[in-house]
């Protein structure tokens, strides 16, 4: 998955500057809400062509946990096939 | 060379006058104004159900726009299917009593069937199984749903989404060369059963003092058990695997070219849903149904609703090809071809 792609539009998800938006963002509620992840779920599968476990995508602390899930998931595809 | 073939010979649909806007929404829940709300989820009223309104009177009242507008007789019904999730009773089946209230003769089979999302799609597999076979020549399918009554006026992520309505289709035997109904491809994964469900209320749990206590969510929605659930991430995770697959096989068991459909009517879910569903099978918009602002997701009504309205809009001719799919409550899915037979 393009990670500067998906950081840019993250930023639209998430209604921040782009800039702002980095490995190391915190996830907090103000902006990491349901509906967040659900454009987030629908980004992943854009960009990435898998799912992640809703739960754990919710659980995420920080963007790069999001960014490691998507590589644990697209691993786990990959050994699968 | 020609054959017994069930169609799609007529459908009709029915809403309640109840309403739910989104500036009653925003009134309820502080942070979210009106047009947000239609933005995100395409929505802009939802028809309720009073409270004297049951799925048998929704149901009945499709059926009599159906029959009001010289579609089909009562007298011509040979089976009633009627699918629903909140039916009147637990017993007698509501399809009995929509028999009674109809006048459909004492000669017709009246069945109930219970599913959501699915169910249109399902009960037309129903229906051409028992044209087709000769059994009968005339199937009344009603989809009738009252989710509004599930729901906890606290639970934001629920009422937000689900309407209430009801479709009326009949499904009758035609001389034809080719299937007008079919191919179908099915689905069920009851792993997914929990991520929409109404834990509380039926036989494996019945309602207590204990199942009626209402809890806070992480995202500060309220329910009890007695209250639908609705993991909405997870579901969307499930259409997202599921519905593709599903396209292709239909797609292939059908054998034509996709170029061939003139319209696609998914499961009126909720627009976010169905817009990433469109990109990613790369389906034309002008070619994607899409309109729940007028009704919400009825459920098993959302494709037959979607079909009637599409007809009245002209988006819909006598000749169309058309793929319908229905995926949700269950894990369940289906997906059919069918040709509009007669436009009018």
């Amino acid at each position: 998955m393009n990670q500067e792609v998906f950081l840019e539009k993250l930023a639209g998800i998430l209604q921040l500057e782009p800039r702002t938006v980095t490995p190391t963002l915190a996830l907090t509620e103000d902006h990491w809400d349901s509906l967040a992840v659900l454009s987030a779920i629908a980004l992943i599968d854009e960009l990435a062509g898998l799912t992640v476990p809703a739960q754990k995508l919710r659980a995420c602390a920080t963007v790069d946990q999001v960014l490691e899930l998507v590589r644990r998931e697209a691993e786990q595809t990959a050994t699968a096939t | 060379m020609v054959a017994r073939k069930a169609a799609i010979a007529a459908v009709a649909s029915y809403l309640p006058e109840g309403a739910l806007t989104n500036e009653q929404l925003a009134r309820d829940f502080g942070n979210w104004d009106a047009a947000k709300i239609l933005e995100k989820t395409g929505i802009g009223v939802r028809r309720i159900a009073s409270e004297s309104e049951c799925s048998s009177d929704l149901g009945v009242a499709a059926a009599r726009a159906l029959f009001g507008r010289g579609l089909c007789k009562p007298e011509d019904v040979e089976f009633l299917v009627f699918c629903t999730q909140s039916p009147d009773h637990f017993l007698p089946a509501t399809a009995c009593l929509v028999q009674e209230r109809l006048g459909l003769p004492t000669t017709v089979g009246a069945i109930d069937f219970n599913q959501g999302c699915s169910g249109f799609v399902m009960g037309l597999a129903l229906a051409k199984g028992l044209v087709e076979s000769g059994m009968v020549s005339t199937v009344l399918l009603i989809t009738a749903e009252t989710y509004s009554k599930f729901l906890n006026p606290r639970d934001r992520s629920v009422r937000t989404i689900f309407g209430d309505g009801a479709a009326a289709t009949v499904i009758r035997a035609i001389e034809a060369e080719e299937d007008l109904i079919g191919p179908f491809v099915f689905g069920t994964d009851g792993r997914g059963g929990g991520n929409l469900i109404v834990p509380a209320g039926a036989m494996r749990r019945p309602p207590t003092p204990e199942t009626a206590v209402e809890r806070q969510d992480g995202d500060g929605n309220w329910r009890s058990l007695d209250d639908l659930y609705m993991n909405g991430p997870e579901i969307f995770n499930f259409t997202l695997r599921a519905v593709p697959q599903a396209v292709a096989s239909l797609l292939q068991r059908w054998g034509k070219s996709r170029e061939e459909i003139d319209l696609f009517i998914f499961h009126q879910a909720n627009r976010f849903m169905l817009e990433r569903l469109r990109a990613k099978l790369a389906i034309p918009v002008d070619r994607f149904w899409l309109d729940m602002e007028f009704c919400a997701n009825t459920v098993s009504s959302t494709i037959p609703i979607a079909w009637d309205s599409a007809l009245r809009a002209g988006r819909l001719k006598t000749g169309d090809t058309l793929m319908l799919v229905g995926f949700g409550v269950g894990y369940s899915w289906a997906a059919a071809m069918a040709r509009c037979v007669d436009g009018g």
